[in-house]
């Protein structure tokens, strides 16, 4: 099961989330006017804990008052990588959402083909 | 990599012309390289490990592709890579699970480039479908266009369904490259575009069935041939092929941009061919809805997929060698023009 996605939205300042498994049949637009501001219940639990987020804006002072820590920037992205609980990103795109272009949660990456291997050569064993 | 795809992709023509791969610095970020196989001694300009330990490769994901691009050969000619005369820089992100995180992903590439590489082999995926806007997409346009950096990423193994191509492949600027068998049709497990912004991806496919290539030491994630090859298969192989041809396209043009290039590799592609099974496999599921898209699907919305499967094509580096030098001859011509009025 591939891993969940967030999205934000520069049109209502929404944050949702995309399980990629959806994309093909429902697209991914649909899930996100669906969910909106409120994080899909069903992935709530997994979620627990400081996730790490890159938020691309062009005025990091947004980031000043948040509960978020700053783990890195990239100045010539625009974007910082920060970590914090879900309810802050929330409430940072709810309030400042105006000056950011794009949140996503840190995604992760895979070496392309590894989980086949591994499921042929486990298989062979 | 054996002489056959050399010949089948019209490499061998190009290494006829004296284009080795020579003085090309080519980067690879993916899980490190086994440093003492005999294909790979003396390859390697410099490495690091972004995990925090030794660039070896425990995984023989990259060894392998590090073989594709730039093997010497050294005791069968017939196997050496497409660049073989290139030099590598090696950004090892993976953990031993084969995932990597998204942020040292991006350290890797501003790593590599400022190695001063002339291109990278991206292929490691997320199956995350993107739009491109994702910061690791975004450091790949931003290396092509502002650093002159060619960036071939692999579409990912996450076929046939579409909408399947995750990041970095998504990134507007990346060659991104699914996998064809030995008869140009693709395989069934390539991905499919579009990207989520309804761009058309992956722009070019190559050979993913089988490749012959370097075995790391001691690692297994391949159908073995003998101690030190064995048989590779999918994206992740089939993009360092483009990444070779890119080699000696550089090295044929120097001056060439990483978009001309680019340009040159997709105009001059061979056809290639779309498997009928998976033709029925990309239609969504539910009875009634494949009843009635079967026709429009199969029929009306064919070339749509086909492109969004395959791209431009299968890639030729012959042509595109022709092709890069009308375009070069263009360019300088447009230039001089400029200049003279």
């Amino acid at each position: 099961m591939p891993d969940c996605i967030y999205r934000f939205s520069t049109a209502d300042k929404s944050i949702c989330l995309i399980e990629p498994a959806h994309v093909g049949p429902c697209l991914a637009r649909a899930c996100c006017i669906a969910l909106s501001n409120h994080l899909s219940p069903q992935f709530k639990p997994a979620m627990r804990g400081r996730i790490k987020f890159f938020i691309q804006t062009r005025d990091s002072e947004i980031l000043k008052d948040s509960h978020l820590e700053v783990l890195k920037t990239y100045p010539h992205l625009n974007t910082v990588l920060v970590s914090g609980l879900e309810e802050d990103i929330v409430r940072l795109a709810r309030e400042k959402g105006g000056a950011i272009e794009h949140i996503s949660k840190a995604i992760p990456f895979r070496v392309v083909g590894y989980d086949l291997w591994h499921r042929s050569t486990s298989g062979r064993q | 990599m054996t002489y056959g795809i050399a010949r089948r992709l019209g490499v061998s023509r190009l290494w006829n012309q004296g284009f080795t791969g020579r003085s090309i610095l080519v980067g690879i970020v993916g899980t490190g390289i086994d440093r003492n196989h005999h294909d790979l001694e003396a390859k390697i300009t410099a490495g690091k490990d972004f995990t925090g330990r030794d660039i070896s490769d425990y995984i023989g994901h990259d060894t392998a592709v590090a073989g594709i691009i730039a093997g010497k050969g050294a005791r069968n000619s017939r196997l050496r890579g497409l660049a073989y005369e290139a030099q590598l820089v090696i950004a090892k992100v993976t953990q031993f699970d084969g995932s990597a995180e998204e942020d040292l992903l991006i350290d890797a590439l501003e790593w590599l480039a400022n190695q001063g590489v002339h291109v990278i082999n991206f292929s490691i995926t997320s199956d995350c479908v993107t739009d491109g806007k994702d910061p690791v997409s975004r450091e790949v346009n931003y290396l092509s266009q502002k650093k002159g950096i060619g960036i071939i990423c692999a579409a990912g193994n996450y076929g046939p369904i579409h909408y399947s191509i995750g990041s970095p492949g998504a990134a507007e600027e990346a060659i991104t490259v699914g996998c064809v068998n030995s008869r140009d049709v693709l395989r069934l497990a390539s991905s499919r575009g579009p990207t989520l912004d309804g761009r058309v991806k992956p722009d070019c496919v190559a050979p993913g069935e089988r490749v012959l290539a370097p075995r790391a030491k001691h690692t297994t994630s391949c159908d073995i041939h003998s101690d030190h090859y064995g048989f590779f298969d999918l994206t992740s192989f089939a993009t360092p092929h483009v990444t070779g041809i890119y080699a000696l396209l550089k090295q044929a043009f120097p001056k060439a941009s990483p978009a001309l290039i680019k340009r040159a590799i997709l105009e001059s592609c061979d056809p290639a061919y779309m498997p009928v099974i998976s033709k029925i496999a990309a239609v969504p599921a539910g009875f009634l809805y494949r009843l009635r898209a079967s026709l429009s699907r199969l029929f009306a919305r064919k070339k749509f997929d086909e492109k969004c499967s395959l791209g431009y094509g299968r890639v030729n580096a012959y042509r595109a060698f022709l092709r890069l030098k009308e375009l070069m001859n263009i360019e300088g011509k447009e230039k001089a023009q400029i200049q003279h009025s």
